[in-house]
C-alpha cells in the first residue's frame, strides 16, 4: 500500500485531450486509450474502472469537474479516497487560480502555472502540498505572472514580488505569509441543502439537513476568529444536533468538543470551506406516531389515475399560509437569474461559489424569502409524451432527453396560501400494450394496498391477504385502471426551491469576532457579513406517489 | 515605466496569434482553441532565440512556451504548453538547461520542470547541470533549496545517484523543515534511481522518522513506506511520537502514517482479547454478542495493550477531517484493530461522507457495506442514511439497498417496517434491475430475520400478480426461499399461495406455486390442501401451459407417492393385496389415473414421456420406495448472502483491492498481517524513547473473542408444538375448501404462535433451528428411511 498518485490527464468535454501530467514513471497507455476506455463505459460509471486488459492491470480513476473529465491510472494498490480527494484538491486549486469555472481555455492559457502546481501538490507520485494558500507561496497566480513579465526588465526594486515572497514559507500549513488587504473583510455564507423522502401519504419517512459553512476572509496579518453558532435548543433538549460535523484543518477541534458551536481558527486567506455538518431534522422516527414534525417549506400532493381514461395525473404544490418564507412578496428581477444559475450548476456536491457574493439576493435573515421553486417529474421510460397539460401557474418544460417534466413557478406566485396545481395526461409508446383488463384491476389493488401500509405503518399485519384485495376489487369495478395506465404515472416528483435569509435547520450565526493574533491593527474593524441559503435540488427531495 | 514593456508583450502577442492562426491550418481541433487562448505560439526558432535572449522576460516568455509544450507535434505551442501536451520537446535541451543558473526563481522553476521531463533522454546535457543544481542546495533561500534537492533527486540519471544521497543528506539536516521535507520525498526517488544506495538512505528515514516537525513526520512516513516497509524497527522508538502527532500533520501524511500504524499494530500488538465475563441472568435473552456489549460494559473485558490504546485514542479527532480518505483511513484502524466497541464511533463520519460527490459516496458506500458485513448493528441507528433517492445510480441505490438489508435485523421495529415499505416501493418501479434487487433484498431481510419473514412474504405475495413479469419471477424465486428455510412456519402461506392459483393467469407463477404446493404434499400426515388444490387444477388441465401441466403432473405423483407411503407402511400386511386390484376408490389414486392419462395424450411428448414414467414407478408398490427417492427428497435450504459478501471477503478496508473485488488482480497489494502471537509481541520497552522500564506492559490473558456474527446456536431440539386436533382429523383431505382450509389453519397457527412466544423466552436465536430439525424429524417419520440418504439429489 504505497499510496502513489502516478499521472494526470484532463479532457475536455467532446473527450479532447487539454492536459497530460505524469508524476511517476511511464504510463500504461496512451491518453487515447484511456479515454476510449473510460467512455465504453456506459454512463453512470463508477468512479474507478479497472482495466484488466492493460499491462499490468490499471485502474482509472476518474472525476468529471464542470464538464472536464479528469483521469488517473493508477497501476498498483492506493487507496481509492486519496486519489479522488487529489484529484477533487488539484480542480479546487485550479480554480482558486484562474478564477471559477474551470474552462479548457483557462488551463491552456496557463500551462506553466498548470505544471508548477502539478509539481508542487505532488512530488514524485506523493501528495504534498495541496493548500491553496501554501501554494500561493509558492507559484505565483497568474496576475501576478503578468506584472511580473511586464517587470523583469527593470532593475530589481521595489515591485519585484518573486524575490522577496516565496522565501518565506509560513508557518500555518493553510495561511500564507504575509497577507496584506487594503479593505478588511470577511463573509461566512451558511448553505443547507434539505434531503428528503415523503411517503405516498404525505409523511416524511426521512428528512436531513446538510450544512456547509463557506468563510471568505479578507484580513491582513494572521487574524485569529471566534464564531459562535446557536442552535435552536440546547443539547438534550430534543433541539437539533450537529451531526458528524466535519472541518477545515483550521478549526481547533479541542475547542469544539468542549464547547460544541464555539468555532475557533486562524482562516486561510481567500474562499474555503471551513464546516460542514449534518442536522437530522426527525431524530425520532416512528411511523405510528402522527405527522408532527418537520414538513418541507411547500407541500406537494400527487393524484395519479385521474380522469375518465384514468392517464391522468396531478400535481399540487401548496405553501403553507403559515410560511416564514414569503412574508413579502419579492420583486420580479430576483428571480429567474438564479434559477437558471442553480440549474446550470452541476451535481450538488461541489460547492457553489455563486452563493458566496453577488448575485440578486433580496432575501434577509429578518425577512427571509423563497425563490425558484420548481417541480421535476420523471417520467416512466415508455411514456412518450404529455398531452393536455395545465399549469395553474408558472411555466413548464418537457425535457426528452432526460424524459421529465419541469414546472417552475414565478417567484411572484410564492405567496403564503397559495396553492399550483400541473395536470397532465400521459401517452405511452405504441408497442406497450401487455396485460388485459383483468390484471390491471389486481394492479390496481396492488397500489392501494402499498398505500395502505404506509399509512398505518403496517406495524399491525394487515388482516389477511386474501380478504383485502377482494374488497379491493369491488371498489375498483367503477372505473379500472389499465395495468399500462398505472405503469406509465410518474413513481415520484422532485421540488426544489431555495430560501435566502433562513436555515431550515434553525441553526444561527450568534457572533463572529477577531479576538486575537497578529499583524492586525487594533483600530481595524473589518466589515462582517452573514448569509443563510437554504435550498433543496437535485432531487434531494422526493415524493413518491 | 510600466506601459512600455507591456506594449511589447501585447505585439509579441499578436504576432504570435498570427503564427497559430497559421499553423492550425494543418492542426487538428486545437486550432480554434489556440486562437481564443492568450497561448503564445511560436517557430522553434523563435522559441530559441527566446531563450538564448539576455533578457530574462524572454527567456521566461520562451520558456513558458517549451514547458507547455507535448503531445501536439503539429501546432508548436510555446514550450510549456506542449509539454503539457506531450510533444517532445527535446530539441531545445541545450537552449532551455543553459538557463538553469539564471537567478530568476521563475526561470529556475521552468528550467528545473523541463528538466525533470527530458533529463533522460539526454543525460549527459543534464549532468552538466547538475552542478549549478548543487550550488543551489547552499542557497539562502528554504525555497530554493528544496527546489533544488526535489530537482537534483528528480533527474533520472543514475550517475548521479552518490551526489543525490549526499544531497539528501545535508538537506536532512536542514534548518527548515519544508528543505527536510523535500529531502524525506527525494529518499524514494534516489532509492529507485540507484538501489545500491538503500543503507544510507534507510538511515536517513530514520532521522527523519524522528522529527519534531509535523511538517517532514508525513513525507518521512512516505519515504518509510517507499523504500523500506519491512523494517518496523525504525518505528520503535518514535512509535509513541508518531501517535501524538498524528492529528497535527497534514491530511496526506496523515494517511501514510495511519497505513503504517495499523501494520505496526499488527505486527506487534497481540490480538485484543475480549473477554466476556459468564454474569448472563437467568433469563438471559441472548440475543447475541450485541445486545451483550450494548447492555452494559462491565459485562467485556478487553485486556488492551497500552500502546494500542494510545493510537486508538489519537484517532477519533481525525474523524473530523475534511479529507474523505482520513475518515476511511481510521475505519479502517477501527475495523482491523480495535475491538468491536469502537466501531460505533467511527458510523456517523462515515455516514457524513455521502454528502460528499457522488464518486466518493459510492467507495464510501462500498466500505460501509463492508463494515456492516461483519458489524450491522453499527449502523442500525442510521438506517435512513440508506434510503435510495430517485437520482441514485445504480451503483449506488444497489448499496444503499444491501444495507439496508443488513441493518435489518438490528433496527427497530419502526425501522424495520419503514425498510421493507421501501424495498416494496422499489420492487414496484420501472428498472426492471431495481425491481430484481429489491425482491431479493427483501428475501434477505426474511432469511436474516426469521421472526418478521411472515410480513416479507405478505409483501411479496402483494406482488405476486403483477403484471410485470421480472417482478414475480423474481418474487416466486424469493418466496420459495422464504418457505424453504422454514417450512413448518409457512404452512399456510402455501394454502394462500394455492388460493392465489384461482387468480394467478402468469403460467411461470402458476408453475411455481404448484411446485411448492406439491413440496407440501406430505405434511401433517397428508392432512393438507395439496390433493384439494389437484383436485381444483384437474378440472382445468387442459387450459394450462405447458410449465404449469408438467407442475401439475409431478403434484399429482407426489400426492400420490405420499399416498402409498401412508397406506403401504400403516395397513402393510393388509393392503398387499388390496392394491393389486385396479379399482382403488379412494380419491388420490383416481385423481392421478386421471390426470395421468390426460397427460399421457397431451400434445406436449415432453408431458406424455413424464406421464408415463410416474405411471410406472408408482404402479408397482416395489418401486413406492424409489418413486419416494425421486420425488420426495428433501431439497437442500437455499441461502441468500449479501452480494459484497463473497466478493469482498477478507480484504482490507479502504482499499483498491476491495473496490475492484477479490476475483480481479492489482499490483502491489498486500492483506494485513495477521496479528502477531502474543509469544512474538515486542516488548513496549522497545518503544520507549528513553531506557526506562514502564512497567505497564500486561500479560493478556488467552480467551478466545466471540465471532463478530452472533454464532449460531444449536439447541436442543424440542418437540414441535402440534396442534392434536390437525393430526386427529386424519385423511379426510378432499371434503373441505380452500376457504375452510385457511382458516384451520390461521387459527392453528395463533396456537403455535403463543407457543412460540414461550419458546422466544428460553431463547430466541436458537427457535429457528429447531423449526428445522423439527422439519426433519417429521419428514423421517413420514416418509421412508432411505428418505435421509437421498438429500443430494436435485429437486424433482
Amino acid at each position: 500500500m504505497a499510496g502513489a498518485v502516478e499521472a494526470l490527464y484532463i479532457f475536455d468535454s467532446q473527450n479532447s485531450p487539454i492536459l497530460q501530467h505524469n508524476w511517476r514513471h511511464r504510463p500504461t497507455a496512451s491518453p487515447q486509450e484511456y479515454i476510449t476506455s473510460y467512455i465504453s463505459h456506459p454512463a453512470p460509471r463508477p468512479p474507478l474502472i479497472y482495466l484488466s486488459q492493460l499491462s499490468p492491470p490499471t485502474l482509472l480513476f476518474n472525476i468529471v469537474h464542470n464538464n472536464l473529465t479528469f483521469l488517473s491510472p493508477v497501476t498498483s494498490e492506493v487507496e481509492p479516497l486519496l486519489v479522488l480527494e487529489f484529484l477533487h484538491r488539484i480542480a479546487d486549486v485550479l480554480e482558486d487560480y484562474f478564477g471559477p469555472p474551470l474552462i479548457p481555455s483557462k488551463i491552456e492559457g496557463n500551462y506553466d502555472i498548470v505544471a508548477e502546481l502539478l509539481g508542487e501538490m505532488c512530488d514524485d507520485g506523493l501528495p504534498a502540498n495541496t493548500e491553496p494558500n501554501g501554494l500561493r507561496d509558492v507559484v505565483l497566480p497568474p496576475s501576478i505572472m503578468k506584472k511580473l513579465l511586464a517587470n523583469v526588465t527593470l532593475p530589481s526594486g521595489s515591485l519585484d514580488p518573486f524575490r522577496a515572497a516565496p522565501s518565506t514559507i509560513s508557518t500555518i500549513p493553510w495561511r500564507r505569509a504575509n497577507v496584506k488587504h487594503n479593505s478588511n473583510e470577511m463573509y461566512l455564507d451558511l448553505l443547507e441543502t434539505l434531503h428528503c423522502t415523503i411517503a405516498p401519504s404525505g409523511r416524511p419517512i426521512a428528512s436531513r439537513v446538510t450544512g456547509t459553512m463557506l468563510f471568505t476572509s479578507r484580513i491582513s496579518g494572521i487574524p485569529d476568529m471566534l464564531l459562535s453558532i446557536r442552535t435552536p435548543t440546547a443539547r438534550g433538549g430534543g433541539g437539533v444536533v450537529l451531526e458528524a460535523p466535519v472541518f477545515h484543518p483550521c478549526v481547533r477541534l479541542s475547542k469544539w468538543n468542549a464547547q460544541p458551536g464555539q468555532l475557533s481558527f486562524v482562516p486561510p486567506d481567500g474562499k474555503f470551506v471551513l464546516a460542514s455538518y449534518e442536522v437530522d431534522m426527525l431524530p425520532n422516527f416512528s411511523p405510528s406516531t402522527a405527522s408532527q414534525g418537520f414538513n418541507p417549506p411547500v407541500s406537494v400532493m400527487t393524484k395519479l389515475l385521474q380522469g375518465t381514461n384514468s392517464n391522468e395525473f396531478e400535481v399540487r404544490l401548496t405553501i403553507p399560509g403559515s410560511s416564514p418564507y414569503c412574508t413579502v412578496i419579492p420583486s420580479q428581477s430576483a428571480g429567474s437569474s438564479a434559477f437558471a444559475r442553480i440549474a446550470a450548476q452541476g451535481a450538488g456536491a461541489t460547492i457553489p461559489s455563486q452563493f458566496l457574493h453577488g448575485g440578486p439576493s433580496t432575501g434577509s435573515s429578518s425577512n427571509p424569502i423563497m425563490e425558484d421553486v420548481s417541480v421535476r417529474i420523471p417520467l416512466p421510460p415508455h411514456v412518450r409524451t404529455v398531452l393536455n397539460t395545465r399549469v395553474s401557474k408558472g411555466d413548464f418544460l418537457h425535457d426528452t432527453e432526460r424524459n421529465h417534466i419541469h414546472w417552475r413557478l414565478p417567484n411572484t406566485a410564492i405567496v403564503p396560501g397559495g396553492s399550483y396545481t400541473f395536470k397532465a395526461e400521459v401517452v405511452v409508446k405504441s408497442g406497450h400494450e401487455d396485460g388485459d383488463d383483468e390484471e390491471g384491476k389486481r394492479s390496481g389493488k396492488l397500489l392501494s394496498n402499498y398505500d395502505n401500509n404506509y399509512n398505518d405503518g403496517s406495524s399491525k399485519a394487515p388482516s389477511s391477504g386474501t380478504a383485502t384485495p377482494a374488497k379491493e376489487k369491488e371498489k375498483d369495478k367503477k372505473q379500472p385502471p389499465s395495468a399500462q395506465a398505472i405503469a406509465s404515472m410518474p413513481r415520484s416528483v422532485l421540488l426544489d426551491f431555495t430560501i435566502r435569509g433562513a436555515l431550515l435547520s434553525g441553526l444561527k450565526v450568534d457572533s463572529l469576532n477577531i479576538v486575537g493574533g497578529k499583524g492586525i491593527a487594533e483600530s481595524v474593524k473589518p466589515y462582517k457579513g452573514v448569509k443563510y441559503i437554504s435550498r433543496a435540488g437535485d432531487g434531494s427531495i422526493e415524493i413518491r406517489c | 515605466m510600466l506601459t512600455r514593456p507591456m506594449l511589447t508583450i501585447y505585439a509579441a502577442r499578436d504576432l504570435t496569434i498570427e503564427a497559430a492562426t497559421s499553423a492550425s491550418g494543418s492542426g487538428r481541433t486545437y486550432g480554434t482553441k489556440l486562437i481564443n487562448s492568450p497561448a503564445k505560439a511560436a517557430s522553434p526558432k523563435e522559441i530559441r532565440r527566446f531563450l538564448s535572449s539576455r533578457h530574462d522576460r524572454d527567456i521566461l516568455d520562451g520558456l513558458r512556451r517549451v514547458v507547455s509544450l507535448l503531445d501536439q507535434p503539429i501546432i508548436i505551442l510555446t514550450v510549456a504548453q506542449m509539454m503539457s501536451r506531450g510533444v517532445d520537446c527535446s530539441e531545445y535541451f541545450a537552449d532551455v538547461v543553459k538557463n538553469v543558473a539564471s537567478p530568476t526563481l521563475e526561470i529556475k522553476k521552468l528550467v528545473y520542470i523541463y528538466l525533470l521531463t527530458y533529463a533522460e533522454s539526454e543525460p549527459d546535457l543534464s549532468l552538466l547541470s547538475i552542478n549549478t543544481i548543487q550550488k543551489a542546495l547552499t542557497d539562502q533561500n528554504q525555497v530554493v533549496r528544496a527546489m533544488a534537492i526535489r530537482v537534483m533527486s528528480g533527474i533520472k540519471v543514475p550517475v548521479i545517484s552518490q551526489i543525490v544521497a549526499l544531497g539528501i543528506k545535508r538537506c536532512a539536516a536542514d534548518m527548515s523543515p519544508y528543505v527536510r521535507k523535500a529531502a524525506a520525498l527525494a529518499i524514494p526517488k534516489c532509492y529507485r534511481l540507484d538501489p545500491s544506495t538503500l543503507p544510507v538512505l534507510v538511515d536517513y528515514v530514520s532521522t527523519l522518522l524522528g522529527d519534531k516537525s509535523y511538517y517532514v513526520i508525513g513525507a518521512a512516513v512516505m519515504a518509510w513506506w517507499e523504500v523500506c516497509p519491512d523494517r518496523i524497527d525504525l518505528v520503535h522508538p518514535h512509535y509513541r511520537g508518531l501517535c501524538k502527532l498524528l492529528i497535527d500533520i497534514d491530511e496526506w501524511g496523515q494517511l501514510a502514517l495511519l497505513r503504517l500504524l495499523t501494520v505496526y499494530a499488527r505486527k506487534n500488538f497481540p490480538k485484543v482479547r475480549t473477554k466476556s465475563v459468564k454474569k448472563r441472568k437467568t433469563t438471559s435473552g441472548t440475543k447475541g454478542f450485541y445486545s451483550d456489549e450494548e447492555s452494559g460494559d462491565e459485562n467485556v473485558v478487553e485486556s488492551i495493550d497500552p500502546d494500542l490504546k494510545l493510537l486508538l485514542d489519537c484517532c477519533p479527532p481525525l474523524l473530523q477531517s475534511r479529507n474523505s480518505a482520513v475518515i476511511l483511513a481510521v475505519a479502517r484502524v477501527y475495523y482491523h484493530l480495535a475491538p468491536p466497541i469502537y466501531l460505533p464511533k467511527v458510523a456517523a463520519p462515515l455516514l457524513s461522507l455521502l454528502r460528499a460527490p457522488e464518486d466518493i459516496q459510492s467507495i464510501a458506500l462500498t466500505n460501509i457495506v463492508f463494515i456492516a458485513l461483519s458489524y450491522p448493528s453499527v449502523f442500525a441507528p442510521h438506517a435512513t442514511h440508506f434510503l435510495v433517492s430517485a437520482i441514485d445510480p445504480p451503483q449506488i441505490w444497489k448499496l444503499k439497498i444491501e444495507a439496508l438489508t443488513l441493518v435489518y435485523p438490528y433496527a427497530s421495529k419502526d425501522i424495520q417496517s419503514l425498510i421493507l415499505n421501501e424495498l416494496s416501493y422499489y420492487a414496484g418501479g420501472y428498472d426492471k434491475e431495481m425491481v430484481r434487487e429489491a425482491v431479493k433484498a427483501v428475501g434477505r431481510c426474511a432469511q436474516n430475520n426469521p421472526e418478521q419473514s411472515q410480513r416479507c412474504l405478505k409483501l411479496l405475495m402483494q406482488h405476486i400478480n403483477s403484471p410485470d413479469q421480472t417482478l414475480v419471477a423474481e418474487c416466486l424465486t424469493v418466496i420459495r426461499h422464504i418457505i424453504q428455510q422454514h417450512p413448518a412456519r409457512h404452512k399456510k402461506t402455501v394454502v394462500r399461495l394455492a388460493k392465489a392459483l384461482d387468480t394467478a393467469t402468469n403460467s411461470a407463477a402458476r408453475a411455481s406455486i404448484i411446485w411448492l404446493v406439491g413440496e407440501f404434499s406430505g405434511v401433517d400426515n397428508g392432512d393438507n390442501v395439496a390433493a384439494d388444490v389437484l383436485r381444483i387444477l384437474a378440472k382445468n388441465f387442459a387450459d394450462e401451459a405447458e410449465g404449469a401441466k408438467l407442475q401439475i403432473l409431478l403434484l399429482a405423483a407426489k400426492i400420490y407417492a405420499h399416498y402409498l407411503n401412508r397406506t403401504q407402511g400403516g395397513l402393510a400386511d393388509l393392503t398387499a393385496s388390496e392394491d393389486e386390484s385396479p379399482e382403488d376408490t379412494h380419491p388420490i389414486p383416481v385423481l392421478f389415473n386421471y390426470i395421468s392419462r390426460l397427460a399421457r395424450y397431451d400434445v406436449s411428448y415432453d408431458i406424455r414421456d413424464r406421464a408415463r414414467m410416474y405411471m410406472s414407478l408408482l404402479s408397482t408398490p416395489k418401486s413406492s420406495q424409489l418413486a419416494t427417492l425421486i420425488l420426495l427428497a428433501p431439497k437442500p435450504v437455499p441461502f441468500a448472502p449479501s452480494p459484497s459478501a463473497a466478493v469482498r471477503e477478507g480484504l482490507t478496508v479502504g482499499s483498491s483491492a476491495m473496490m475492484i473485488g477479490k476475483d480481479e488482480f492489482i499490483r502491489g497489494y498486500v492483506s494485513l498481517p495477521d496479528w502477531v502471537s502474543e509469544a512474538d509481541a515486542t516488548s513496549s520497552k522497545v518503544r520507549d524513547p528513553v531506557v526506562q522500564d514502564s512497567g505497564g506492559y500486561e500479560e493478556v490473558r488467552a480467551v478466545d473473542r466471540p465471532k463478530p456474527q452472533a454464532a449460531p446456536v444449536r439447541a436442543p431440539v424440542s418437540a414441535a408444538p402440534e396442534s392434536a386436533a390437525s393430526v386427529a382429523k386424519g385423511k379426510e383431505a378432499n371434503g373441505k375448501t380452500l376457504d375452510e382450509w385457511l382458516e384451520e389453519e390461521e387459527e392453528e397457527e395463533e396456537e403455535e404462535s403463543d407457543e412460540d412466544d414461550d419458546k422466544d423466552e428460553e431463547g430466541e436465536e436458537s427457535s429457528e433451528y429447531e423449526t428445522d430439525s423439527e422439519e426433519e424429524e417429521e419428514e423421517e417419520e413420514t416418509d421412508d428411511d432411505d428418505v435421509k440418504e437421498s438429500t443430494k439429489m436435485l429437486p424433482s
